[in-house]
């Protein structure tokens, strides 16, 4: 068992936090967001997806204009 | 414009002189010039509420020249379609970054006294309906060659030609405001001189009012396109001097901003593929993220952009 655990450790990405601060008016995007179900329900869920598939479109140049 | 409808105002305007004039929902305003090159500086006024009034800087945002199918918008936060372009030929070069000719620079620029600047014409036609020169706003401009480069704006010869008319169709009762623009005589606006200008106003018809409804229908849907009923205060005020009233509390909107933290978690391998934009895209991770979240749903998600504009898709 603790050697299960302990693969499972190695095998599990290390997850890092970062906290986001979002207003009033940006977590609309949010809730429009959540109701097309595609990227998740929790506020976190959903912002981690899309800025994950904004670098699966950009891939290398990720980072232009708005 | 079908040719059939009847000009019930037809008129030529000397140099250097303008006209007020009412043009109702459904008729057709007809600029044209009757000699050539021309420089016409236009203003238009809500016909039942003045403050309501042609905005050229909103209509910027959208290009800086107005052209064929373009609106004349109000000032926000009504910002309603006035009138519609719907004819403009290419000899006429239109500009919404000059504002109107001073006198002031003029006498600055050659020392002559008495030249009329866009202000001096303006109110002397604004007069008739009880309106300053103060009233004025910045132009429309029509047949004004401008460029512009790194510092500004500059004019060019003006291409106007005998002939040119530019058409507007009225999408509510408005009192557009033609004048010959001040300081042609001294400028490229004019190509040095002065020549007169012809105004019409054609009746609606049934195909011109159900234009001008459609148009309306289509470009007022906006829940922001406030009206009077939605101003704090309605009333104008009178007095010149400035007060405060003591007692006055703001509602501003959207007010106060309330902050949410939210956490988000990454992968080290995702964190390495975000850490090269940090920096010029945001100072910490936190704005790092919301400004990458932001770009993917400006081009995802965002309905529409001023620079594609067209009026279905902006009030879509």
């Amino acid at each position: 068992m603790a050697n299960s655990k302990m693969a499972d450790d190695m095998i599990a990405p290390r997850m890092a936090k970062v906290t986001v601060q979002f207003d009033q008016q940006q977590r609309r995007l949010l809730d429009f967001l959540r109701s097309e179900g595609t990227f998740g329900r929790e506020d976190g869920e959903i912002i981690r997806n899309v800025v994950l598939d904004y670098l699966k479109q950009k891939g290398p140049a990720a980072g232009g204009k708005a | 414009m079908t040719a059939a409808r009847k000009a019930r105002i037809d008129m030529v305007l000397e140099p250097v002189s303008g006209k007020a004039i009412p043009v109702m929902k459904g008729e057709t305003l007809r600029i044209s010039l009757v000699e050539g090159a021309q420089h016409v500086e236009f203003n238009c006024f809500n016909l039942n509420d003045h403050k309501e009034y042609m905005s050229v800087g909103h209509m910027r945002r959208e290009a800086f020249r107005a052209g064929p199918d373009r609106m004349i918008w109000s000032n926000p936060p009504r910002y309603r379609p006035m009138m519609k372009i719907v004819a403009m030929p290419d000899s006429c070069s239109s500009d919404l970054l000059v504002a109107g000719g001073m006198s002031q620079m003029l006498e600055a620029q050659f020392d002559i006294e008495g030249l009329p600047g866009f202000e001096d014409t303006m109110q002397q036609a604004l007069g008739e309906y009880g309106l300053t020169a103060e009233d004025a706003h910045d132009p429309l401009n029509l047949w004004l060659n401008t460029e512009w480069d790194h510092i500004g704006t500059f004019v060019t010869a003006n291409s106007g030609r005998a002939g040119d008319a530019v058409d507007m169709l009225a999408l509510m009762d408005v009192l557009a405001v033609p004048t010959i623009a001040a300081g042609s005589n001294f400028s490229l606006s004019g190509n040095f001189s002065y020549k007169p200008i012809r105004v019409q106003v054609f009746e609606s018809d049934p195909e011109s009012r159900g234009r001008a409804d459609r148009e309306w229908m289509a470009n007022t849907t906006l829940k922001t396109q406030r009206t009077l009923d939605d101003y704090k205060l309605k009333d104008i005020r009178e007095e010149r001097a400035l007060t405060s009233a003591g007692d006055y509390r703001p509602d501003y909107v959207n007010y106060p901003i309330e902050l949410k933290d939210i956490d988000v978690f990454f992968t080290s391998g995702e964190l390495q593929q975000i850490w090269p934009m940090r920096g010029r895209m945001g100072a910490t991770d936190g704005e790092l993220v919301r400004t990458l979240f932001f770009h993917w749903y400006v081009e995802n998600r965002k309905k529409h952009g001023l620079r594609l504009y067209s009026p279905q898709q902006l009030h879509a």
